[in-house]
């Protein structure tokens, strides 16, 4: 059997901190040597506590950190040494959709613009517009909302915006760090089915980041844990659930809290 | 015993010079000693009724009503002109979601607890270190002189919460209110603050009032249950009364929600909640209803009683 290629390749990856601290300075890891691959179609989430180095991960992926070792790697090529026009395209198909659309979206831009600015220059004025509202009506939202600002919008209908703007660069890969974590039950259900139905639709991969393990099982093939900056154990979802040992492991998925 | 009482309380507050009605009618006991819990979808005026019962509102605001407040069996109407520094966080104290943003972030925490110390001017220095350092000692800091010198920025999330909740029980009140508290906390620390906010109830007697929209929490850790939607409590009563026989059809579609998030394919609730510029009349809630009668579309319900203590305002349970 002849295995496809990782869409992103993760090796050695760590990634350091200096906290200058008023009462102590010191280094601290936040991701040892943490290595993995993801292939097409097989969606990964990284789940853990706060601070044991998700989102560390999720930003050496998107190149916004730099790490202090290891390599990253998305279509076989070390994002570290990509031209400009090779970063243009990876970041074109590598995209984010962050745990607080209130600080994702420009509170002074209407959401066509906020959209707009994401589309490809390449494209016609004209032929813009329909692209907007296509990729609104994507997500579940009308032409109404072309105008209003982000403030005129309810925490569901924000998120919707944030995952149809990184639709909009016709991605392989999505980052979801948190996608349902400041939204209530009723929103929660809406972007979880919206995300399970554009994933399908659109041959997407995910990268989720969570601490939530209600989500995973509608949107996630593999989960990797992750405890002080290291992975714990990684597997498929059906597998975990079914067969894991590691007693932090099985209390993540109790779910427990009292 | 209630600790406290909303009565028919009313808040408008300006929008682009306009005035909007945020909270309509809102009547509600809270009992002492329990956890007292609002429930509802973002945006449904949970957290300006917990700022309104501190009078922490916009200036230009317009309410009526009453907020009566019991302590040490003394009535006191928390909306008439009183002196408002002798209740905030003495008698009754907020806890906010996010604690990076309630916090100062240049004052050292221990300066902060200083700061909120009753007749701070008339103690010596070594006393109130003291008490700032036995006050973080309380919320569970292994190293409360180490916390003492840091700045908030310095702290994790669930240190900044607990450091937080030391500010807000500093000076012992008697009613808590604690503003969605856990939405930034992952499961550990989730555990641990709940154990925690446990501990000190029960050793400091507080009453607690609760908003929050995880209903995993509301459920297994509250003894009364608020549903709020649109700026109106359309049902309340004990936490099996609201859980176990959800009668208004708002309560019901929310608890539908919750559970099949459980299920294979996550249920939400038709549509979207309406804005407060432009709520419908009769009842707020009939454009997602599906139990909807000719008389929601024109007034609004009144509160019905339908079991001893368990109250709803929903014309489909009115007999």
């Amino acid at each position: 059997m002849i295995k496809s290629k990782p869409i992103l390749s993760i090796n050695n990856l760590c990634v350091n901190y200096l906290t200058k601290s008023s009462y102590k300075n010191k280094q601290q890891y936040a991701v040892k040597d943490v290595s993995f691959s993801m292939f097409q179609n097989r969606s990964l989430a990284i789940v853990g506590n706060s601070g044991c180095g998700k989102t560390s991960i999720a930003m050496s992926v998107l190149k916004l950190i730099k790490p202090e070792s290891g390599q990253v790697f998305f279509n076989g090529k070390n994002i570290h040494k990509m031209h400009r026009s090779e970063l243009f395209n990876f970041r074109r198909q590598v995209q984010p959709v962050f745990q607080n659309p209130d600080e994702a979206l420009d509170p002074l831009m209407t959401i066509e613009k906020s959209i707009r600015m994401a589309l490809s220059s390449n494209i016609l004025k004209s032929q813009k517009r329909d692209m907007i509202i296509s990729l609104l009506e994507n997500v579940g939202l009308g032409q109404e909302h072309l105008k209003k600002y982000p403030y005129q919008l309810s925490g569901g209908e924000k998120q919707r915006v944030c995952i149809a703007r990184a639709l909009s660069t016709d991605p392989k890969l999505l980052i979801l760090d948190e996608p349902i974590s400041s939204l209530d039950i009723s929103n929660q259900a809406k972007i979880i089915n919206l995300l399970k139905d554009i994933k399908e639709k659109q041959n997407l991969t995910f990268l989720l980041i969570t601490h939530n393990p209600n989500i995973l099982k509608f949107l996630i093939d593999d989960v990797a844990i992750m405890k002080d900056g290291e992975v714990l154990e990684m597997s498929s979802y059906n597998e975990m659930i079914l067969n894991s040992q590691n007693e932090f492991t099985k209390r993540f998925f109790r779910n427990e809290i009292g | 015993m209630n600790v406290l009482q909303l009565k028919r309380f009313n808040l408008s507050v300006n929008v682009n010079e306009y005035p909007v009605k945020i909270l309509d009618d809102i009547t509600l006991s809270i009992n002492k000693g329990k956890i007292n819990t609002i429930i509802g979808e973002s945006g449904c005026g949970k957290s300006l009724l917990c700022k309104s019962i501190l009078k922490l509102l916009p200036v230009d605001s317009e309410y009526s009503g009453a907020i009566l407040f019991n302590h040490h069996d003394k009535e006191y109407n928390l909306l008439a002109d009183i002196d408002l520094q002798q209740v905030r966080g003495k008698i009754v104290s907020l806890l906010f979601q996010n604690p990076s943003s309630s916090l100062n972030p240049v004052l050292k925490c221990g300066s902060q607890i200083i700061d909120i110390l009753p007749h701070n001017k008339k103690a010596s220095k070594s006393s109130k270190i003291e008490f700032a350092l036995d006050l973080l000692n309380e919320v569970s800091f292994q190293n409360p002189m180490e916390i003492f010198h840091k700045y908030p920025h310095e702290l994790s999330g669930g240190e900044k919460q607990r450091f937080a909740l030391a500010l807000a029980i500093g000076c012992k009140p008697s009613l808590l209110i604690a503003d969605e508290p856990l939405s930034s906390l992952d499961i550990d620390l989730k555990h641990n603050f709940i154990e925690l906010i446990y501990k000190l109830k029960k050793i400091r007697k507080m009453t607690l009032l609760w908003v929050t929209h995880d209903l995993d929490f509301a459920q297994k850790f509250s003894d009364n249950v608020f549903v709020m939607y649109c700026g109106n409590i359309v049902e309340s009563g004990t936490v099996q009364d609201v859980f176990e026989n959800p009668s208004h059809p708002y309560t019901q579609a929310l608890l539908n929600s919750f559970q099949s998030l459980k299920k294979d394919r996550p249920e939400s609730i038709r549509g979207n909640i309406s804005s407060f510029q432009n709520l419908p009349k009769g009842c707020n809630f009939y454009p997602r209803c599906d139990y909807k009668k000719s008389i929601c579309t024109d007034t609004s319900p009144e509160y019905s009683e339908v079991s001893h203590g368990h109250i709803v305002k929903c014309y489909v349970q009115e007999k």
